[in-house]
């Protein structure tokens, strides 16, 4: 298909900007495409795609999920582009893209793996009209950009191209229904033990049938609205076509079609389950068989920035994303705090420092987190880091925190002086992706152990 | 005689982080009664008589249901705002009370038509930013994010006369409005939490006798911080 000048002119351009920025030691993962879209806003439509698109977007999880489909892939001789540098709205992939397509605007590769951010949905699924889109799930987040669920799910539901497949996550009755017409393959978890209809969280995003308004009833959650549901009127969660129905020795136990199959399990959290469930979906949705993507699953490992534990002056610590913003994303954090066995501190550095940069930060998302799970004897002590401390401060005695576990300080690296070692053995470093800094300063100071809670010895 | 207060369908009217507010009161004033109302049942102050109502955001779909659900009491809310029953909605919640949601497409929402207030919504826009001013003799710090411009009508009484931040419409640099004690605000989130000293005034004006907040010095002293922070001028609006 004839493809207009400027077109050509942007692809040339953005490699010679690529070029310059990667001689300059900087990162083009969506500056040359962001200039680019301004120069041709109908870029992204021109490029010849390869053979295989497949998008990944979802709330919580399409980082991971669309890594785990990229190393599925490459291992099974797959030749692939995708954009795991982190650049995941319209600029990134058109960066990506640009990057690396052909003079032609074609690839040279057979398969594209796209992580899309439900945002860009509108700006990318419509003009790359992936072959295939997986669906982590939809849940509440940033309310300043994804407002609520109910807006998310209308945005990508009129974006996604007809012809496209789905691997859905059939426990999600939101995101479940999506693009109803299309074909699809659900994923689930099965009902695990100690689950019931009721939940402990304080957000529930579904609550009345969406056909006709009657309350759903839940047969069990596995947290916040994730679980099985149905109305009386005859709507409910679909049949799973993938269900995990555990794990077992560090592997997640799969059906298939009255078969089991077995993938390794990087980490034991019910998201952990649900990650290898969607791309386990979609491999083998897509055709590869169980032992191919076994295979190729032995080699995935959790990336150290989301996950990380070491020992340090003789203490256990876990360091654990908690993404500042995301209510559901951070109560799992808190859920799995409280899970952890032993006596524990949590240092919480969880400030949005994007936003405390220019504006100051709304700190009504902790409302909607679980701070309550923080409530039993285990947990000794709660040191809380950054310019809104005196907030989680407030939030943790409306959980029902007691007073004198909490203790708070300006300067997240001043978290570790405030601890005290005598109550606890175990430490869980809960983060923000923007406090990484503040993170590594952490560890290094929990490292040399002398400092764990200098300002009390 | 205990204080009554009831919450409007909080189980699809909690958006964002507005389940606080109840959650604080509630500790603040436990010797109330709270009577939470879920969508699908006649509410409370139907048929009996309540001294607070308070309702949080929700989606642009539920605001259809909650104006079907609440059309049958329009005339017992026009009472008992004129009786003086504090009423407090945050978020977009008080757009139901209004005249009309028009959308940008064209399409409009009948509100209630308790008062004078119509909303226009465009959902390819957001607008998100903190709010500073004053309701009377207090500082309001607060924030709002939301699809609509509100436009109260003539001679309303603002909540809060602004002195930074998203106002609820390009022309008028004031957020919400107040009748008598119906206080309609695009506020969201733990608006009581936020602001302690509204809070105060609430209670006041429920047990007609000054309250020690729960965690007073801690919710005062975030409070503190929270003005200094917004008052300082590096801070942008959003």
């Amino acid at each position: 298909m004839k493809k207009p000048l400027r077109f050509y002119i942007s692809v040339i351009g953005a490699k010679l900007l690529i070029k310059l920025m990667r001689l300059m030691k900087r990162n083009a993962t969506n500056l040359p495409g962001e200039i680019m879209l301004i120069f041709y806003p109908g870029l992204l439509k021109h490029f010849d795609m390869p053979q295989n698109v497949i998008a990944v977007t979802g709330t919580n999880g399409k980082t991971t999920v669309s890594n785990m489909i990229s190393n599925i892939l490459k291992a099974n001789g797959y030749d692939i582009i995708n954009n795991s540098f982190g650049g995941n709205v319209d600029t990134g992939i058109a960066s990506l893209l640009l990057d690396k397509c052909t003079v032609k605007g074609e690839f040279k590769v057979d398969t594209a793996v796209l992580e899309v951010d439900e945002r860009s949905a509108e700006r990318v699924l419509p003009c790359v009209k992936p072959d295939w889109l997986v669906c982590t799930n939809l849940q509440r987040d940033s309310m300043k950009r994804n407002a609520h669920t109910e807006f998310i799910f209308n945005f990508l539901n009129k974006n996604i191209p007809e012809k496209t497949k789905l691997i859905l996550n059939g426990d999600d009755l939101i995101s479940s229904r999506l693009a109803e017409n299309n074909p699809r393959t659900y994923f689930g978890i099965a009902k695990l033990e100690g689950e019931t209809a009721e939940s402990e969280n304080i957000i529930c995003d579904i609550v009345n049938c969406p056909k006709c308004g009657n309350k759903l009833e839940f047969s069990y959650r596995h947290y916040n609205h994730i679980g099985r549901a149905s109305c009386k009127c005859g709507f409910g969660s679909p049949e799973i076509d993938f269900e995990a129905i555990g794990s077992e020795n560090g592997e997640a136990v799969i059906m298939h079609d009255g078969k089991k199959e077995r993938y390794k399990l990087p980490n034991n959290r019910i998201t952990d389950l649900y990650n290898v469930c969607a791309a386990v979906t979609f491999s083998r949705t897509f055709g590869l068989s169980d032992k191919q993507v076994s295979e190729a699953m032995s080699e995935v490992e959790v990336v150290k920035s989301r996950y990380d534990s070491f020992t340090a002056g003789g203490k256990e610590v876990i360091v654990s994303l908690a993404k500042g913003q995301n209510p559901v994303a951070c109560s799992g954090v808190c859920g799995f705090v409280r899970k952890e066995s032993g006596d524990k501190a949590v240092i919480m550095i969880l400030e949005d420092l994007y936003d405390g940069k220019r504006t100051s930060e709304n700190i009504a998302w902790i409302y909607e987190t679980d701070f309550e799970f923080f409530k039993g004897q285990d947990i000794k002590q709660i040191v809380v880091g950054g310019k809104r401390a005196e907030d989680y401060m407030v939030r943790l005695l409306i959980a029902g925190v007691d007073r004198q576990k909490i203790f708070c300080c300006r300067n997240e690296t001043d978290t570790v002086k405030l601890l005290k070692p005598e109550l606890f053995d175990k430490i869980i470093i809960m983060y923000d992706l923007f406090n990484v800094e503040s993170l590594n300063s952490i560890k290094a100071q929990l490292k040399a152990d002398d400092q764990i809670g200098k300002e009390n010895k | 005689m205990s204080i009554v207060i009831e919450e409007l369908f909080p189980e699809v009217c909690n958006l964002f982080g507005d389940s606080g507010n109840m959650r604080y009161l509630k500790l603040c004033l436990p010797e109330a009664e709270y009577i939470s109302t879920p969508l699908n049942q006649k509410p409370y102050f139907a048929d009996n008589d309540v001294d607070m109502i308070y309702m949080g955001p929700m989606t642009e779909n539920t605001q259809l249901q909650v104006i079907e659900r609440l059309k049958p009491y329009k005339k017992r809310i026009e009472e008992l705002i004129e009786k003086g029953v504090i009423f407090l909605l945050t978020g977009n919640s008080h757009e139901i009370f209004g005249q009309k949601i028009i959308d940008s497409d064209g399409t409009v929402v009948e509100g209630l038509k308790v008062t004078d207030f119509y909303a226009k919504r465009n959902m390819m826009k957001r607008f998100s930013g903190l709010v500073l001013g004053n309701y009377e003799d207090i500082e309001i710090a607060a924030f709002r994010a939301q699809f609509t411009e509100g436009f109260p009508g003539e001679d309303y009484q603002p909540f809060v006369q602004m002195t930074k931040g998203v106002p609820m419409n390009k022309k008028s640099f004031t957020e919400g409005y107040v009748k008598n004690n119906f206080y309609a605000t695009y506020l969201l989130g733990p608006l009581l939490v936020l602001n302690p000293f509204f809070t105060k005034k609430l209670l006041h004006k429920l047990c007609k006798k000054d309250r020690t907040l729960a965690f007073e010095t801690e919710v005062v002293r975030a409070y503190e911080i929270r003005l200094e922070d917004f008052k300082d001028k590096k801070v942008d609006i959003h």
